[in-house]
């Protein structure tokens, strides 16, 4: 027998069926001794099922206010919380995985910048003394002021060639320049770098919300009860 | 006192408006916890367990059907209890003979009271019925107890266990059969008009 039939006998018996289906199954099951069989055993198991005694409740389940002062009602929007707190790191996991996933391709300041990049850190590498480059007057962006904290008290020539905007600590002399993918300033300034920290706090207040929550609910239980 | 003012009493954190609705339903629930883990003691811990968890969460609850509510955290509970059983199967406890085999039948798990055999026949039978409606697959057997032994219609039974209507449908109808081509292993148990059908 057709599952399509054995569902519409089984939504017969319990008169879930649409009117309109009604007439046409009767007229079916008078003409198929199959379908009529099939409505007859579904008929009789249901009726075996129904005088299935019933068990008496072995205790009363009523709770005591001790039983709940363990684990008492919590606020409404306790459960949006939750859920919330749950979609938040799925996301944060989800940027994260999807950084590893595919690295992001050098921006086109990046690939601009990288050749004058490369010729300073060559430049510098031949230097046998460190070089710090200082930012620009009135600089104001954090990887600007960075080197100024980092930089020698007295400017080189050779300093003044490097451009301002890639600034960075320049290497001993023999020591392997750093690759440029690791130096540029548009890896630090990267905004899912700002996105990552901002979600981790959002997820910090969040789990300490649903603690806080929970002491403050047991707490009022408490003291009412 | 109705539902709805026990209900919105028992969200304001009245213990004895919720124990009231605990009275009125802890039949139901216990039934169903029963007739889905097949023992008393477990289906006791999950009622126990389902209304602790209710009351906890009462606020949570907006509209709806309460019975709906409660009838899908037991459920669950049973779900979760279920799956627990399977990753950590229980040993027997029959005991052992000296040769170290298991004794089926020991005589202190015997009903040492006369029973009628009418009485017998009524209970060999509700085995019967237990021992095929465990073997059900676990969706199948919430169906078949909500909708034919609790008597729930489809809509209640859609949102208890939150599957589609056209789910609940197919499934009934499925497990209504399976249950059949079970119980044709029982055919002496089983009244006179069903055995021939």
């Amino acid at each position: 027998m057709k599952t399509k039939d054995l569902e519409l006998i089984s939504s017969y018996l319990d008169g879930e069926l649409p009117p309109e289906q009604i007439s046409r199954l009767e007229q079916r099951i008078q003409a198929d001794p199959e379908l009529r069989a099939a409505l007859e055993a579904l008929q009789q198991t249901r009726a075996l099922l129904r005088r299935m005694p019933r068990r008496r409740v072995p205790r009363n389940f009523t709770l005591s206010p001790r039983q709940v002062a363990k684990r008492p009602p919590l606020p409404r929007f306790y459960l949006s919380l939750q859920w919330s707190t749950a979609l938040t790191v799925l996301l944060l996991v989800f940027s994260l995985g999807l950084r590893l996933i595919s690295p992001p391709a050098a921006s086109p300041v990046a690939q601009e910048a990288a050749p004058a990049l490369r010729a300073a850190q060559a430049e510098m590498t031949e230097q046998p003394l460190t070089v710090m480059a200082l930012p620009p007057e009135g600089t104001s962006t954090p990887e600007a002021a960075l080197p100024s904290i980092m930089a020698l008290p007295q400017e080189t020539p050779q300093a003044k060639d490097v451009p301002p905007s890639l600034a960075e600590t320049a290497m001993p002399a023999g020591e392997e320049p750093m690759p440029s993918e690791y130096t540029t300033p548009v890896e630090s300034t990267s905004p899912l770098r700002f996105i990552w920290v901002g979600l981790g706090i959002l997820i910090l207040l969040q789990i300490s919300l649903l603690f806080g929550l929970r002491w403050w609910s047991a707490y009022q239980w408490r003291k009412r009860s | 006192m109705d539902e709805i003012t026990l209900l919105s009493q028992a969200q304001r954190g009245d213990l004895d408006a919720f124990n009231r609705l605990v009275l009125a339903y802890q039949d139901q629930l216990f039934n169903i916890a029963f007739r889905i883990l097949g023992d008393e003691d477990l289906a006791a811990d999950a009622t126990q367990e389902a209304f602790l968890h209710a009351f906890q969460k009462i606020t949570t609850f907006r509209s709806g059907s309460l019975r709906g509510w409660l009838i899908r955290i037991v459920t669950n509970l049973c779900y979760d209890e279920l799956r627990r059983q399977k990753r950590r199967p229980q040993t027997a406890l029959e005991p052992l003979t000296a040769e170290g085999d298991e004794v089926e039948s020991p005589s202190w798990m015997s009903d040492s009271r006369p029973s009628p055999e009418a009485s017998l026949e009524q209970k060999e039978l509700e085995h019967a019925l237990e021992h095929c409606l465990q073997a059900l697959p676990l969706p199948f057997r919430a169906i078949v107890v909500l909708a034919d032994i609790e008597g729930l219609d489809y809509s209640e039974i859609a949102v208890a266990l939150r599957i589609p209507l056209g789910t609940v449908k197919s499934r009934l109808a499925r497990a209504r059969m399976r249950l059949r081509e079970c119980l044709q292993q029982f055919q002496e148990l089983l009244p006179s008009i069903f055995r021939h059908a």
